[in-house]
């Protein structure tokens, strides 16, 4: 990642339509260097959000655009994606094909070359996912895990000003869940890096900028703090669920509970961002 | 994590002709950098070389250029299922054709026929989302979806026509229409890839397919072999294929366009 260079998405009015049905409809989103976490509920399009980013979905409606480069334009296009990496939520592995062989390919794709080159960044990026020991395994011999670290390894792939990953959490235990986390944090130093993600309390805790989509709307746009205060005397933990609020366990017979209403006698705890989140989907209607 | 400069250090030290040793500097034992730096450059390609597949050394030797060798070795092994089903296909059409007399039916008619749609149905496999795992990453990447889809083709394309071409020598009759269905062939898999920069590849390979035997069932129904494959069936054919790569070329953009929808 070049760390003089500008980066800056401007992500303009977007809009798709399924069918009759809006799945996004944004207002004018503007996302420099730093981590900016897409949360929301299955179906309230972060997926959708990111394909668009990512180039690979078109947008009804809007423009995208990276450091003045438009999407919609043909040549601009492709100078995007000589700056992008993505990871698709579906890592989509050719299962046949050994590690260090797709990353080759991936390379290539990338335009990257000679093939002494990407052999070298094929090395690099298994390094940064703890991936280097594999690198002549099968695809289909690796667990679920390092099947999604090689998907976040082949998006770090020439070092991208923008990375779009979408949720790169899944399947990884906690200890890798912790290293990715701060394999983003430190990427995002230098690249505009944009993630979705259920972790709330994990990821979006530690990026920059918090989103919050619901239903294709714009839910919430601010930081980390900023989400966590909107669960601010919503919060309280219990011994027993409690209904019409949003209860998880969190050790035998205890519960942390989020509603509109703490009940009466319960004593109010200091909120989350996962708290926040949940209290903006739940109980705050869209703002746009 | 692993760090590789310390496992090229590791292997330098597994092997005595990379060992430096230490070099007396004003009476105190001290690494002579300047060598240390030399050897490294000897050890660099060594480090650098990963095991390449032998399809891959065989297009390296070939003069296939090293950028677009990852793009064909990659393509086998993402579409086992799409060699299978060539594979598969080819058998059926030499079967066909050496079994389809009794009714009267020209067999070499049949074989003419089924052949063409053999490249066609590789190029249909060669590209999309329902066929590659890969595609988003390869819709996602800078490299245009033209070249990738070219290089696809010919590579499937050269893997069915070898496969097809040496059913058609070992064929016991027909003579020289054993290979009349070659220039059929390029002309409707051209058709099929100038289709495709509108719609999807299998798409258009279906419609182009049916196409096609609806055409031999015309033709071939009014005439004998030499008519419905003669001289003017490959004439036209060439114009044809000339035609589909012309357009195949022109809308180049709209292929890479479309992959983004």
């Amino acid at each position: 990642m070049n760390s003089t260079s500008s980066i800056n998405l401007v992500l303009d009015h977007l809009r798709l339509n399924y069918g009759q049905n809006p799945a996004l409809d944004l207002p004018r989103l503007t996302l420099d260097r730093g981590a900016t976490a897409v949360l929301g509920p299955n179906g309230s399009g972060k997926s959708t959000l990111l394909r668009m980013i990512a180039t690979v979905n078109q947008p009804d409606a809007g423009e995208i655009h990276l450091s003045g480069l438009a999407a919609a334009d043909d040549v601009e296009r492709t100078a995007i994606r000589r700056r992008l990496g993505y990871v698709p939520q579906i890592d989509g592995l050719p299962a046949r094909m050994r590690v260090h062989e797709y990353l080759d390919y991936v390379a290539a794709l990338k335009e990257i070359g000679p093939a002494r080159l990407r052999r070298r960044w094929t090395r690099w990026a298994l390094d940064r996912v703890d991936l280097a020991d594999n690198h002549d395994a099968k695809i289909k011999t690796l667990s679920g895990g390092m099947r999604r670290r090689l998907s976040i390894a082949q998006g770090l792939m020439g070092s991208p000003d923008l990375l779009v990953l979408d949720e790169p959490l899944t399947s990884l235990d906690a200890e890798y869940r912790g290293e990715i986390t701060k394999l983003i944090v430190g990427l995002a130093t230098t690249a505009t890096v944009v993630v979705a993600t259920h972790h709330a309390d994990e990821l979006a805790a530690v990026c920059h900028r918090v989103i919050v989509l619901d239903a294709g709307r714009l839910a919430f746009d601010g930081t980390p703090a900023a989400l966590a205060s909107r669960g601010a005397n919503h919060v309280w933990e219990t011994d027993t669920p409690v209904e019409g609020a949003v209860c998880r366990a969190i050790g035998p017979s205890r519960y942390r509970c989020v509603a509109a209403q703490v009940p009466p006698g319960a004593t109010i705890i200091e909120p989350t961002v996962g708290d926040g989140y949940v209290s903006v989907v739940r109980y705050t209607a869209p703002t746009a | 994590m692993t760090n590789s400069l310390e496992v090229a250090l590791g292997r330098a030290a597994e092997r005595p002709r990379f060992l430096a040793s230490p070099t007396t500097v004003q009476g105190s034992a001290a690494p002579d950098a300047a060598r240390m730096v030399a050897n490294f450059a000897g050890i660099e390609a060594e480090l650098d070389a990963a095991p390449l597949s032998r399809l891959a050394r065989v297009l390296g030797r070939v003069g296939v250029d090293e950028r677009t060798i990852p793009l064909i070795t990659a393509t086998p092994s993402l579409r086992r299922s799409w060699l299978i089903s060539i594979v598969i296909a080819v058998l059926f059409a030499i079967n066909a054709a050496s079994t389809s007399n009794a009714d009267g039916v020209d067999r070499i008619v049949v074989f003419l026929t089924m052949a063409p749609l053999i490249p066609l149905l590789g190029v249909a496999l060669a590209f999309g989302p329902t066929v590659d795992p890969t595609h988003e990453i390869a819709v996602a990447a800078p490299l245009d979806g033209f070249r990738l889809f070219l290089v696809r083709s010919i590579t499937v394309l050269s893997t069915s026509t070898t496969v097809l071409l040496i059913g058609s020598v070992l064929m016991p009759e027909g003579g020289g229409y054993r290979v009349a269905w070659l220039l059929p062939a390029l002309a409707v898999t051209t058709v099929t890839m100038a289709a495709a920069t509108r719609f999807s590849a299998r798409r258009a390979a279906a419609v182009v397919g049916t196409a096609w035997l609806l055409l031999v069932m015309i033709i071939a129904g009014a005439a004998d072999t030499a008519t419905a494959f003669g001289p003017g069936v490959q004439v036209v054919s060439l114009v044809v294929s000339v035609a589909g790569l012309v357009t195949f070329t022109r809308r180049r953009q709209r292929l890479d366009a479309l992959s983004i929808r």
